[in-house]
């Protein structure tokens, strides 16, 4: 090492300074050898003879440091020698520097890797052009008590016709994802997107090859066109040119017209074919909320502008499209347009801020562990810097030589830190799963390694902070502690007071931590004892099958659609190691992932007056659905297939909805419902228990299910042990090709998975908040052991005394533990405040369970306690080891 | 640090330091005992002016030094005139003798 920084010294030149800046110790060494030996000519004993060399001499570092000063031209060699001297002290104190060092790099280390995360996805803009204009469009209905409608038709048209803020409007929808693709080849399940002519213009993704769509692609009754994915051309076409080639989706014959540029991806989406949503103005209702809005708006208008804009339109949309009346105006339908980035963050920078808070505290913690240990260290040198002080040292010397020091451990802590941020960031990075957006690269970047330079001096500011003032100064000061050096045990009040305070904010910080740590673990449990209204997920097997469908769409034959997905049923069901199989309509019909659809319900005799209905959650479920989703039945019965056949009036509705309108499950058998206040009315057959359609920390909402409706798309369920294996995926594909040769089974999971992804979020929190409870609670800990051991050192005489005068070990230990635990009750106490304030910050994370929980409060901080009082008494117990005599003779 | 028993005047120090060297290549401890010898003991030069002296002429270039070994077998560093050194020396000594004469003749005039 030495001789690598000394090789890089000659690189730079630096040779002949080196040389003189050594042999100055040794020239000095020569005139006080020569001066004593003239001294000792001259008669003086050799002590003296030395003593007055010395004297005659004068301040040696102060000579250096003079001598020195003639060859500097700048500061910056100073910084330099700092360092050396600073490295050279570190490097003779392995164990602290290995110690102090891994300790701040796990701090920075961790800090940086959740800050790379959280400006990947919060900070980062969405990667298109000019994204800051880009808005979603939502509306919400305070009167209904809905806060988020989606776009529709009529609000498509209507701000495309009469906007004066908004420079294009699009409209986009994946209800039909994925397709079938035919004619090229295999058929092939393919990821697709329907939207507008403007959209793929809004996102400013210009095609790399062919065109992209234009109005005359939207008219209802066009010449049926497609743009390609990038990733889909090269897939399916090899790099030849797709342009003018004819894609059969859904059976339907689009002509390739475009291929998108490689950077593009539409959202999270991973869709790779795009085609026209033809939109017909006559059927366009109001309000609906059945589609996605995204507008972009004319440069330099606001959010709050495009808003009050949206507001002027709403009366001309709902002249055009829906009922005016005393009843729209109880709805209060307003618009609530936002940025498009926070339709990809979505909620996600509550938790993600709050991690980084979390994380912000371990760093601080860490930091508090190696000021402790700075202190300790620098106390043990103070002799030394007493010395070097009454030798001539100025104050301003000393400081530099301690600052420079605690740098050095603050930069080799940061660049550890990067290093271990680099290696963990991908496992962060996963834990977040699904529920992190990935069209937001995260990655540690130049503001990644600012930030950790950042935090790399400020750890240094902090932990240099008490050495730098106690003992860089006047050496007047210092002057009583050269004899107290001597014997190595100079500790001051102040030195004590310091470690003290140390270690109290440590163990506040770490309660902190503990608790929030244990509120989600409460939130977690208490999640998985949530009944989401079915049983044994992880065999339940879902997939989703598209069938290719003649002109004129299913509705056309529904009888055809629904007799083909009834034989497929009826094959999976006869699968070997399969209970029974069922599906539902549409791709939505599944539970927990917020994914549904609803409408107006009403009930026959009752008045709708001044009450506006709530929508109710619609599902279509084929006979056997509830049964292999074993959601138990309540009262009456299920469907079965003579009622999808004969095309019975019949529905079931789940027990919240039937216990709010009737009072009793039971009381629902029989009753009417339907769409409209006159009907047509659905005799009610059977209540079946409520489901969590919105994921498990959402409140079950009230269903209505009907039978099955003939839609392209269905979404199959299979019970069965083996769910989730690749044999009974390929038994159960064969199974759906004895039906029909043209089918792919899409978006193939377990229902299982699908629970664990509703619990992302919480598990993406709890992990990562249990991983810095747990460092902070090591860090505590070994601080609380640092602290009793150290003034076990100090106080080595003073147990020798007290053991010689008959006192107990026993007696001795528990003065120490007693000392440690005061100071850690006041840490908790003010811990416990602190968290008081702080965990109403992350009341948006928790489920079921209040911020001020006191039982996790106080459990957490009984559990400190003990864990405090255990380390202290393993640290006091070193005090056992020592024999009075010894002490008292060898001090 | 006791006093010296003559401070050595300001600017001075540079031409003593030079002067001492003019005959032999010299070590710092060298340097003081030949000025305390020449001077009978009146200029005892303080080593914390010395030494930062011998490395502001070396910088300045009107000395050098290298690593010699003494007779009695140590490593010291010995500091020696360069030709710099020596126009250097002989300007200063010019103007020095010029200058010591002037007082002295002013001095001398009051007195008398």
């Amino acid at each position: 090492m030495r001789r690598v920084i000394e090789g890089w010294r000659r690189l730079r030149a630096f040779r002949r300074r080196t040389e003189l800046e050594t042999g100055l110790d040794e020239e000095i060494r020569f005139h006080i050898d020569r001066q004593t030996e003239k001294n000792l000519r001259a008669g003086m004993s050799a002590d003296e003879a030395r003593r007055q060399a010395l004297i005659r001499f004068g301040g040696v570092d102060h000579t250096k440091e003079r001598a020195r000063d003639q060859f500097r031209a700048a500061s910056i060699e100073d910084l330099v020698r700092d360092i050396r001297h600073g490295g050279r002290a570190l490097l003779r104190a392995p164990g602290f520097t290995i110690v102090a060092m891994l300790t701040l790099a796990l701090g920075i280390g961790a800090t940086t890797a959740m800050f790379s995360i959280v400006n990947g996805i919060l900070l980062r803009p969405l990667p298109y052009p000019e994204q800051d204009r880009l808005v979603e469009l939502v509306h919400e209905a305070p009167g209904l008590g809905v806060s988020r409608i989606l776009a529709s038709p009529a609000v498509y048209f209507g701000y495309r016709d009469h906007s004066r803020t908004f420079e294009a409007v699009g409209m986009w929808d994946w209800d039909a994802s994925p397709v079938t693709v035919t004619g090229l080849s295999e058929p092939e399940s393919v990821r697709s997107v329907e939207l507008t002519h403007e959209v793929l213009g809004i996102l400013g993704a210009a095609p790399a090859i062919g065109r992209s769509f234009v109005a005359s692609d939207d008219v209802p009754g066009a010449a049926s066109t497609a743009v390609i994915s990038h990733a889909y051309w090269q897939r399916r076409f090899g790099g030849a040119s797709p342009i003018g080639r004819t894609v059969v989706v859904d059976g339907v014959a689009r002509e390739v017209i475009g291929v998108l540029p490689e950077w593009f991806r539409f959202f999270d989406y991973p869709a790779d074919i795009f085609y026209p949503m033809q939109l017909v103005r006559s059927e366009a209702g109001f309000p609906r909320g059945d589609g996605r809005g995204l507008a972009r708006l004319k440069p330099g208008v606001t959010v709050e502008q495009a808003n009050a804009d949206a507001r002027r339109m709403i009366p001309l949309i709902n002249a055009e499209f829906g009922r005016p009346g005393p009843e729209f105006d109880r709805m209060r339908f307003a618009p609530n347009l936002r940025p498009l980035k926070e339709m990809v963050v979505g909620n996600l920078d509550d938790t993600l801020w709050l991690l980084m808070g979390t994380i912000g505290l371990l760093l601080l913690i860490a930091c508090a562990n190696v000021a402790n240990l700075v202190l300790v260290r620098t106390q043990s040198r103070r002799s030394e810097l007493s010395v070097r002080t009454a030798l001539g040292a100025r104050w301003g010397d000393i400081a530099r030589v301690v600052l420079a020091e605690n740098a050095i451990l603050g930069l080799a802590g940061g660049v550890l830190g990067v290093a271990i941020a680099y290696v963990s960031l991908p496992y962060l990075h996963a834990l977040g799963g699904d529920d992190l957006p990935y069209i937001m690269t995260v990655r540690i970047d130049l503001a990644a390694l600012l930030a950790a330079l950042a935090m790399s001096a400020f750890a240094t500011v902090i932990v240099a902070f008490i050495p730098v003032v106690r003992f860089a100064r006047p050496q007047t000061e210092l002057a009583g502690s050269l004899q107290g050096g001597a014997r190595g045990i100079a500790d001051g009040h102040e030195g004590h007071h310091a470690r003290r305070m140390l270690l109290v904010a440590q163990v506040a910080l770490a309660l902190v931590l503990l608790v929030g740590c244990g509120l989600m673990i409460r939130t977690f449990v208490i999640l998985r004892q949530v009944d989401p209204g079915f049983q044994d997920p992880s065999h339940v097997q879902t997939f989703q099958l598209t069938l290719p469908v003649g002109p004129g769409g299913p509705q056309a034959e529904p009888e055809a659609v629904i007799r083909m997905l009834h034989r497929i049923a009826d094959r999976l069901a006869a699968v070997p190691g399969v209970q029974s199989a069922a599906f539902t309509s549409a791709n939505d019909g599944l539970p927990l992932d917020g994914d549904g659809r609803s409408a107006g319900i009403f009930v026959d005799g009752k008045v709708v007056g001044d009450s506006l209905q709530r929508p109710k959650e619609i599902q279509f479920a084929s006979p056997g659905f509830f049964e292999t989703m074993m959601t138990p039945l309540v009262a009456g019965r299920t469907f079965e297939w003579n009622d999808v056949y004969q095309r019975r009036s019949v529905a079931l509705v789940s027990e919240n909805f039937a216990r709010a309108e009737w009072g009793s499950a039971a009381a629902a058998i029989g009753r009417r419902i339907g769409p409209g206040p006159t009907g047509p009315w659905l005799e009610i057959v059977g209540v079946v228990k409520d489901v969590r359609h919105n994921g498990l920390n959402a409140p079950a909402p009230e269903t209505v299910i009907l039978p099955p409706v003939a839609r392209a798309t269905a979404t199959f369920v299979v019970r069965s042990s083996r769910a989730g294996t690749s044999a009974l995926l390929d038994e159960l594909r064969r199974a759906v090709w004895s039906v029909n040769g043209d089918l792919s089974p899409a978006i193939v999971q377990t229902l299982g998975e699908m629970y664990d992804r509703s619990m992302a979020r919480t598990s993406m929190s709890l992990r990562l908040l249990a991983i810095t409870g747990l460092l902070a609670l090591v860090l505590g800990l070994v601080g609380v052991y640092g602290l009793v051991s150290y003034a076990v050192a100090q106080r080595q005489r003073e147990i020798g005394i007290r053991l010689a005068l008959g006192a107990g070990y026993g007696e001795v230990r528990r003065m120490f533990v007693r000392h440690a635990l005061g100071l850690v009750t006041v840490g908790v106490g003010i811990g416990l405040v602190a968290a008081l304030v702080l965990t109403r910050l992350m009341e948006s994370q928790l489920f079921g369970i209040s911020p001020l929980d006191p039982a996790t409060h106080l459990a957490v901080a009984l559990l400190l306690v003990v864990a405090a009082g255990l380390a202290s008494y393993v640290a006091a117990r070193r005090a056992s080891a020592l024999d009075p005599v010894e002490v008292l003779r060898g001090v | 640090m006791a006093k010296d028993r003559s401070d050595v005047l300001q600017g001075t120090l540079d031409l003593l330091v030079l002067r001492a060297l003019q005959l032999e290549p010299m070590h710092g401890w060298g340097i003081t005992e030949r000025i305390e010898q020449w001077s009978e003991s009146v200029l005892q030069l303080g080593q914390g002016t010395l030494y930062p002296a011998l490395y502001r002429l070396e910088r300045q270039g009107f000395i050098r030094s290298d690593w010699r070994v003494t007779a009695n077998n140590r490593r010291a560093r010995y500091y020696s005139l360069t030709s710099l050194g020596r126009r250097h020396l002989n300007q200063e000594l010019a103007e020095w003798r010029r200058m010591s004469r002037a007082i002295n003749l002013v001095l001398e005039a009051t007195l008398g």
